[in-house]
């Protein structure tokens, strides 16, 4: 399905990232122009790792917006590879990967 | 002999349901994400531990979010920290997100939420076993769900 957009650059030892995740993100409360409930569709689970070790994971509610925008920070350098591991209430997986720049 | 293979069938298959839905439903707690209201939900997310008050966790976010769709919420603590949590009181479900942090994780994290209504928005950060929260009050000049 949809790309994640990640960049993760760094300054001084400590890597700020931005991760976006092309995802409607409903949170099953909301209702559609005929009045219809719009079935809950979120991503639930992600989890961050860098240069293969887990870095963070994180449980999210449908509460967060459309399209996630997480921003995080932490202890890097340039070239440390940082992936990306995410999974919506369907099940489906988004992957992705990135350089420090 | 038939019979002994029916039964060596159900403990294979006891197996394979015991070890599916830690597989199949990841670690996403449908406790902590409950509907059943704010005190329920810090309730189950923090196990009814004790939550201290403290200005050593900052909350960044706008006194007056215009879009409240797509609302900007900043959790940052001066303390080392291996949990994050936050909660927007009124929301449907209140629990935004539970982070889990590991090492090199630095204690700052922002994530853009939809907000019901306006609302008190909780952040609380675990630091040696030990919960601290900040508080702070959202206005939302329009709905979203």
């Amino acid at each position: 399905m949809s790309l994640l957009r990640i960049v993760a650059v760094e300054d001084q030892g400590v890597v700020s990232a931005k991760v976006i995740i092309p995802h409607p993100n409903e949170s099953g409360m909301r209702r559609d122009e005929g009045g219809n409930i719009v079935p809950a569709h979120f991503v639930q689970e992600a989890e961050v790792k860098l240069n293969g070790d887990s870095l963070f994971e994180m449980q999210l509610g449908p509460s967060v917006s459309r399209n996630p925008f997480l921003q995080y920070r932490f202890k890097g350098k340039m070239g440390d590879k940082m992936s990306v591991m995410c999974k919506d209430n369907h099940g489906v997986v988004f992957t992705g990967e990135a350089l420090v720049k | 002999m038939k019979r002994r293979e029916f039964l060596r069938g159900i403990v294979y298959g006891a197996a394979a349901v015991a070890v599916m839905p830690a597989y199949m439903k990841g670690a996403w707690s449908t406790e902590s994400f409950t509907s059943e209201g704010f005190d329920v939900a810090i309730r189950r997310a923090l196990g009814g531990a004790m939550i201290i008050d403290s200005d050593a966790v900052t909350v960044t976010a706008p006194e007056v979010a215009t879009n409240s769709s797509v609302v900007p919420l900043e959790v940052s603590a001066d303390m080392e920290v291996d949990q994050m949590f936050l909660f927007v009181e009124k929301n449907s479900t209140p629990l935004v997100y539970r982070l889990d942090l590991k090492a090199g994780m630095l204690p700052w994290f922002s994530i853009r939420v939809k907000m019901r209504e306006s609302s008190a928005v909780h952040a609380i950060v675990r630091s040696g076993g030990i919960y601290y929260r900040k508080i702070v009050t959202v206005e939302v000049t329009s709905q979203a769900c």
